[in-house]
């Protein structure tokens, strides 16, 4: 049993349940008035009354006993009490009575009587024990349960329950309210539990708060007309919803059910409801109220494709988007199988169906045609909903695809692009890379015809490459000296923008010259080469046959012929720098020939001084000598003195040629480099000095282990030079002093050789590594002046410097590096 | 040291006349056979009329074949490979050196301009190849 039939049950209980009290009380009123009121309860009880002695004699009885035996009060007076009890009833009774005695009452319990005619009749009856003037007697209730018993207990499990519901309202939310059907409608009756509201039933039951007072007053108006309007149409129940306010204030919708209650007279005597506190329930239906519209509007308005349909694939609904993407209205959705519209192959039909019902995890792509004819490409998910239904979510990609499939066309003509420009890049050759190009272009637009020409600087075409072109026109081009602007793509080139003529017509109108008339061509497009605003070439295109390019591919080929133009400025560019740099070559080897050459002279030249230029010398001395010794007789003094200034003078030479053969020997020589120790070479130096002049005291300082990178033959001849310099000019001093020693200059190592001797005009010093450059007499201090010419180009060689500071009478120090 | 011959290789007349007053300045008596070119010296050395040198004295610079090469045909023929051969010559280049004894010359010397050096040269040449020096039995 639901709570709803629970709650009418309860309700029909309570309504007699009601009625009995009212009635009682009613009667009660009247008869306490009445002296004869005893003996009229007695007699005009509906239940059967019986007063026994306890000897099972009956005194008295009311006719509603006499009635349950079917007999007379009269005849029924006379019987005893087992006279009228069944033997199998007398052990029963027996209890009974032992009850009886001991407690004072007895039952209720159910036994049977014997009626007049002989049959049993089912009795409940309970009884108690007095005393009247020193006697005991037993009061006997008794109520016959005939057909109606089953009723009765119904009645009294009903008002049990009714017992059990009243404890259950007044614990529930429900609060059970009795209006009388009067003004502002005084309440009878009100559950425990109004105290939900804050009220207590005795504020209503005592007439003071009629229950109009705490219906919310904007509501009042509205719950009085429904209350008349169902009462004057004779409903015996409705339902309201309103506002009523609490003990504190509080205003708290209320769902009231009235059941109509009308008297005899078929007037409304009452009103009796249930009246439930939906406060929360109501906020949380206008949430989700509030949630739905959103929802709603969600789905009409999201750009998406929403719909739902059921495990057949069935549409149920459809949003906005769908009717506005698709074209069929909702109605229409429901009133056809649309899908099979949308997929009007049966293989693609079946597909978006299969994915409908079987739900995949995942989105897939299918192209959907609408209801203009139109394909558009979707994309699609399910969902499966509790219901049953499935939600079908959809996304127009088309622009998506149709941008996508732009930008890999985009990427597509790039790499093409790139490609071209890539190959022909690395063909230096005009010819060469140009042909490459027309055969590139000849592959993007798809045809079979086309030319590339170059344009002289007497503004005339050059055909540089074609294909498919006729022999008349190859024989123009290349033979007329056709100008620009006598050709197809004559204008292109003067206007620096391509040209194209569609079809024949276009093509007729610009070939002026009879030739091209003939060619029956259909489709002609030309490109400039444009180099600084300047067109440097043209490309065409064209067809005999009836193809038309694509414009995309014909935007290409003018993005190509741009990038073309910059190579083929880049060719002539670098033909230029070719022709120069074969220029620059040709003088680069020819200056070297001439310098091998001279260098080859140069090196027979100091051979032929090494080897012939000291045979004279041999011959004049040796001959010389030859004089002087064998005729010594026949010269004087001054003429054997002249002999061997001639002499002297052919070791000068010997000693200048050697010299000039070193230095020149030198600036030939490879490096050879190596790790050198210095002081370990100008100690042996030293001591050869010291050797060759044994008689000359000279303090030499020399820095312990100094160690260059270098080559070791070559800075042995820079030290001896130096060395043997410091020598020669420390000659005329007494205190001689030579110095080597290395120092921290800017961050480079230097080097020194320093001594106290004669020193120079430091005016000369420029002088002073110039070869034959002396600065000082040769009688004084004898020298070739190569020496140091010598020195400075060996450290010169080494990648350093030398420079030397000096003061006359003072000393001079040399410096390097290397 | 009379038996032993010079083959003096050499085409300046005067360096020639001025060898031999070394020679002669030296006391060196010898034969000497002079060739005044390349072509001249290889004649003197493989031709009909050949001598067998005690010492060859060869010059670098010389006439229609050079020095180095007549040097180098001495030392790659089985019969004059083992002569003894001083370069004696002006060049003091260093290829020329380095050529020299790659071939095989037995010494190298340079002639002094200073003829009193040049005498002191040959005397001690003389001396060392003509007396000291044991050359192999033939």
């Amino acid at each position: 049993m639901d709570i709803e039939q629970l709650l009418q049950e309860y309700e029909r209980t309570r309504l007699a349940h009601l009625r009995i009290l009212e009635d009682q009380k009613i009667t009660e009123a009247k008869l306490r008035k009445s002296e004869a009121y005893n003996r009229l309860l007695f007699n005009s009880s509906p239940i059967g009354l019986a007063l026994w002695k306890m000897d099972g004699t009956l005194v008295d009885v009311n006719p509603a006993y006499a009635k349950i035996l079917g007999r007379t009060v009269e005849e029924t007076l006379k019987l005893t009490y087992w006279d009228i009890t069944p033997k199998k009833y007398e052990e029963q009774e027996k209890q009974q009575l032992k009850s009886l005695e001991e407690t004072g009452s007895y039952g209720p319990y159910e036994k049977e009587y014997i009626h007049k005619d002989g049959h049993l009749v089912p009795v409940r009856l309970q009884g108690v024990i007095f005393e009247q003037e020193g006697e005991r007697f037993i009061l006997s209730s008794v109520e016959a349960i005939t057909d109606l018993r089953r009723k009765e207990d119904e009645l009294k499990n009903a008002y049990k329950k009714t017992i059990e519901l009243e404890t259950i309202i007044n614990r529930s939310p429900a609060v059970a309210f009795l209006w009388r059907a009067a003004e502002g409608w005084p309440v009878d009756y009100v559950s425990e539990n109004i105290a939900l509201f804050g009220y207590t039933p005795a504020e209503f039951l005592s007439g003071t708060l009629p229950f109009a007072q705490i219906i919310y007053p904007d509501d009042l108006e509205r719950v009085r007309k429904e209350v008349s309007h169902y009462s004057q149409t004779g409903a015996t129940e409705f339902e309201q919803e309103y506002r009523i306010v609490t003990k504190s204030g509080e205003v708290r919708w209320v769902n009231n059910q009235t059941f109509v209650r009308c008297n005899q007279n078929n007037e409304i005597t009452h009103y009796q409801g249930i009246v439930i506190d939906i406060t929360e329930h109501k906020i949380a239906e206008e949430e989700v109220k509030k949630q739905k519209e959103l929802f709603q509007k969600i789905v009409d308005y999201i750009p998406l494709m929403i719909a739902s349909f059921d495990e057949k694939g069935k549409i149920q609904l459809v949003n906005h988007e769908i009717v506005r993407k698709l074209g069929w209205s909702l109605e229409e959705w429901q009133a056809e199988n649309i899908l099979e519209k949308c997929y009007p192959k049966p293989e693609d039909f079946k597909k978006a169906l299969d994915f409908m019902i079987n739900k995949p995890i995942g989105w897939k792509e299918l192209k959907t045609t609408t209801k203009y004819g139109t394909v558009i490409d979707t994309i699609w998910t399910n969902i499966l909903l509790p219901d049953g239904l499935s939600m079908g979510i959809g996304q127009d990609i088309t622009e998506s695809k149709r941008a996508e499939e732009e930008i890999r066309q985009t990427n597509e003509e790039l790499r093409v692009i790139n490609k071209i420009i890539s190959t022909t890049a690395s063909i230096l050759d005009t010819k060469e890379m140009l042909d490459k190009v027309l055969i590139e272009a000849l592959k993007i637009v798809g045809l079979e015809g086309g030319t590339v020409c170059t344009i002289e600087p007497d503004n005339t075409l050059n055909l540089v490459t074609q294909r498919e072109s006729s022999d008349e026109t190859i024989c123009e081009l290349t033979q007329k000296k056709i100008k620009v602007g006598d050709c197809l793509c004559g204008n292109c080139a003067n206007e620096n923008r391509p040209l194209i003529l569609r079809d024949r017509e276009a093509v007729l109108q610009y070939a002026t010259r009879e030739v091209l008339r003939g060619e029956n061509i259909n489709f002609h497009a030309a490109f400039p080469f444009v180099v600084k605003e300047k067109s440097v070439g043209v490309l065409c295109v064209f067809t005999r046959t009836d193809k038309k390019p694509a414009e995309r591919s014909l935007k290409l080929l003018e993005t190509l012929t741009a990038q073309v133009a910059l190579a083929i400025e880049n060719t002539k560019l670098y033909e230029e720098i070719k022709k120069h740099s074969l220029q620059l070559e040709r003088l680069v080897s020819d200056r070297t020939a001439k310098l091998q050459y001279a260098i080859e002279e140069l090196e027979a030249f100091s051979y032929s001084v090494s080897h012939d230029l000291r045979a004279p010398l041999r011959a004049i001395d040796g001959f010389s000598l030859a004089l002087l010794e064998d005729y010594s007789d026949k010269l004087d003094k001054e003429g054997k003195h002249y002999l061997q200034r001639v002499r002297n003078a052919a070791t000068e030479m010997a000693l200048l040629i050697d010299d000039l053969l070193n230095l020149s020997r030198i600036s030939r020589r490879e490096l050879k480099r190596g790790n050198v120790d210095l002081s370990k070479i100008i100690i042996s130096i030293k001591d050869k000095l010291i050797a060759s002049e044994p008689g000359r005291i000279v303090k030499f300082t020399i820095e312990e282990d100094v160690r260059v990178e270098g080559d070791s033959n070559l800075l042995k001849i820079v030290m001896e030079n130096l060395f043997s310099n410091a020598w020669k000019f420390t000659s005329k001093k007494k205190n001689a002093k030579i110095e080597f020693g290395i120092l921290q200059k800017e961050g480079k190592t230097v080097y020194y050789i320093k001594d106290n001797g004669v020193g120079f005009d430091m005016r000369y010093a420029d002088k002073l590594f110039s070869p034959f450059q002396r600065l000082h007499r040769k009688e004084d201090y004898p020298g070739t002046g190569i020496g140091l010419a010598t020195v400075k180009r060996i450290i010169l060689k080494h990648g350093g410097n030398i420079w030397a500071e000096s003061e006359i009478e003072k000393g001079t120090t040399f410096y390097f590096t290397i | 040291m009379e038996e032993k011959t010079i083959l003096l290789i050499e085409d300046n007349p005067d360096d020639i006349e001025l060898t031999l007053r070394a020679f002669k300045k030296n006391r060196i008596v010898n034969n000497v056979v002079i060739a005044r070119d390349g072509e001249e010296a290889l004649e003197h050395l493989f031709g009909s009329n050949a001598v067998k040198p005690a010492l060859v004295l060869i010059d670098l610079k010389l006439p229609k074949i050079d020095g180095l090469e007549v040097l180098r045909q001495i030392r790659s023929n089985e019969k004059t490979k083992l002569y003894p051969v001083v370069v004696l010559t002006s060049s003091t280049e260093q290829n020329d050196l380095k050529a020299a004894y790659e071939l095989g010359t037995n010494s190298y010397i340079k002639k002094p301009v200073n003829f009193e050096a040049f005498i002191e040269a040959v005397h001690k040449l003389g001396v060392y190849w003509l007396l000291l020096n044991e050359p192999p039995m033939e």
